[in-house]
């Protein structure tokens, strides 16, 4: 059973369909890229997949639980964790305290456990710090765990949101364009950690990007949107070669599809 | 693992020796009156204060969300337990501690019944129906004829003594930093970071907030009970918005986010209008200055979102040992 499917998924704003007709799986420890040109409704299937919008039409499946109808906390309950488009950390907390964040919904001590500072907060608090730290090692940030997570560097920032989303345990990470505005190096760099997440958590990534030399480098296949529907999906040298979607994306005079929607 | 846990229990051992020597030196000083009736009745009202700051500041520093109707909740606090105190025929010195739970609960559920909707919004929006709230308590109080009307309330037992106003603050402060030093907290800190990141990281903004607010609630209500009898009376102007945006400025003036800057700010903003005194006319001006100027040097309060902890103390001494020249 594929980890996540999608089926005919849609969703309408009052007049304007945003997607439509939308259905891709993603199996196993797979790297998928979500491609389009602006507008094309990539973030808003990252918004369906993760309840913050609920769709008008269609269903989708994680492990073949259909998650329809929960509330966005609870998406990382299902093993669907995401970063957003221009970061968002909690910027005057610490490093390990974002972290941490994101293993509270699997955290089980109360809050009058909390209060009287029973054993139990101690246990798993002293867990949370070790879970953590293990987390930075692996991502060789482990020096900067006591910084406050605004006063990273740009390239840091992004990392530190995948962790925190990482420490949601989950099975499918959703990042969102998340080589958008950095530098050559940067880029790379996010490149190996992208494929760490891959090897090492033994999870899957769909990400949304406009920074071809990436999806085109670490990505095993890509899903193309165009006006809210699936353009094109396949190995990225098929869709590279794709007259439709070099259309979506230089525009072609021809093409009908490139314009109505 | 070891070493931590005996410096947690040392650090426990060093606050309850701090709280008790601090109880004990100023139960002294007003027993065998070094301070006067006067002195030490602005000492209670300095622990009420702390109280209603660091309730505040629940809502206001770690949740983010701006109240405006903070007083309303300590009204109804007040009210109850002192409608509670009056009517029972129970000893007042039974009556005192089960009126204060009383208070906290009932403006823990008003709290609940006003966040409802009120949680919804953010920012402005919330700001305002706190307000609206607000005025509401301090009409409603001037209506009904249980609580007194226009006239308020009067002959209420004075048993807020130093202790009881001390105690409370201790039980309050430390119930305030253990939860928010916890999963718990960091939820309702990550609220205030960034909502939609929160809520995408798995935690339930919604549930937050309400625990935060009901929390807010229920200190005030705290603050209330004490208040109303340390004045012995009460009448329902005393809990305008006025009240409330004189919490807030504790609240603001001490750092938002900060336990230690609310208390500092409390003893600080109790003294200073006191102290004033001599200015006479001018008392209130150069109060308003002093804020004005805190306000431009340091928006982010005295403490910003920083704590007074053991860990600076010890930085402090470290770097005072490396400095000290070799002689």
């Amino acid at each position: 059973m594929a980890l996540l499917e999608v089926e005919n998924l849609g969703i309408r704003f009052g007049g304007l369909q945003a997607v439509k007709d939308v259905s891709f799986t993603i199996g196993n420890n797979e790297i998928v890229g979500l491609i389009g040109p602006n507008g094309a409704g990539k973030t808003t299937v990252f918004n369906l997949l993760t309840n913050v919008y609920h769709p008008t039409e269609g269903d989708i499946r994680v492990g073949g639980v259909s998650t329809l109808g929960k509330k966005q906390h609870e998406t990382v309950d299902f093993g669907l964790a995401r970063t957003f488009q221009n970061i968002r950390l909690f910027k005057s907390m610490s490093v390990m305290e974002n972290i941490k964040t994101g293993f509270h919904h699997r955290g089980r001590y109360s809050i009058p456990a909390a209060i009287f500072r029973l054993p139990a907060y101690w246990q798993e608090e002293a867990n949370y710090t070790e879970q953590a730290m293990d987390l930075l090692k692996t991502f060789g940030m482990s020096h900067v765990a006591e910084v406050e997570a605004g006063n990273l560097p740009y390239g840091q920032q992004r990392k530190l949101e995948i962790c925190r989303a990482l420490a949601t345990h989950p099975k499918l990470l959703l990042l969102d364009e998340p080589a958008a505005g950095m530098n050559a190096t940067e880029t790379q760099e996010l490149m190996d950690t992208i494929r760490l997440v891959q090897e090492h958590f033994k999870i899957s990534v769909l990400l949304i990007e406009h920074d071809m030399n990436l999806v085109m480098g670490i990505c095993e296949r890509i899903i193309v949107l165009n006006y809210g529907k699936i353009l094109a999906k396949g190995l990225p040298n098929e869709v590279r070669n794709n007259p439709e979607v070099i259309g979506a994306y230089l525009g072609s005079e021809g093409d009908p599809n490139a314009v109505v929607s | 693992m070891k070493k931590s846990s005996s410096r947690v229990f040392k650090t426990y051992v060093l606050n309850i020796v701090i709280i008790a020597a601090i109880f004990i030196a100023l139960q002294l000083m007003i027993t065998n009156g070094v301070f006067n009736s006067y002195t030490s009745g602005l000492v209670v009202q300095i622990f009420i204060n702390m109280i209603l700051t660091l309730s505040l500041n629940v809502a206001t520093g770690f949740l983010g969300e701006l109240c405006l109707g903070h007083a309303g909740f300590m009204a109804i606090g007040a009210y109850t337990t002192a409608l509670l105190t009056i009517n029972s025929g129970l000893p007042v010195m039974i009556m005192f501690p089960l009126g204060l739970i009383a208070g906290m609960i009932i403006s823990g559920i008003i709290g609940f019944l006003v966040g409802v909707p009120a949680l919804r919004l953010k920012g402005d929006y919330l700001a305002i129906i706190t307000l609206a709230f607000g005025e509401m308590i301090s009409i409603l109080l001037r209506t009904f004829k249980f609580t007194g009307g226009a006239l308020g309330l009067n002959g209420i037992p004075r048993v807020t003594s130093f202790a009881y106003s001390y105690w409370c603050f201790i039980i309050s402060l430390v119930l305030i930093i253990t939860f928010m030093f916890s999963r718990h907290g960091r939820a309702i800190l990550s609220i205030r970071e960034d909502e939609i990141a929160s809520e995408a990281t798995g935690v339930n903004t919604f549930k937050y907030k309400m625990i935060a607010f009901v929390m807010s609630a229920m200190f005030a209500g705290l603050a209330g009970g004490l208040f109303a009898h340390f004045q012995g009376n009460l009448a329902p102007e005393k809990f305008n918005y006025n009240y409330s945006i004189d919490i807030m400025v504790m609240v603001v003036f001490g750092g938002m986010g900060s336990v230690s800057g609310s208390i500092v700010s409390a003893i600080i903003l109790t003294l200073l209008p006191e102290l004033l005194r001599g200015f006479s006319e001018f008392r209130m001006l150069v109060y308003a200055i002093m804020l004005i100027v805190l306000m431009i040097f340091r928006p982010e309060g005295m403490f910003g979102r920083k704590e007074v902890t053991y860990r600076v103390f010890r930085r402090f001494l470290k770097r005072n040992k490396q400095n000290k020249p070799v002689s």
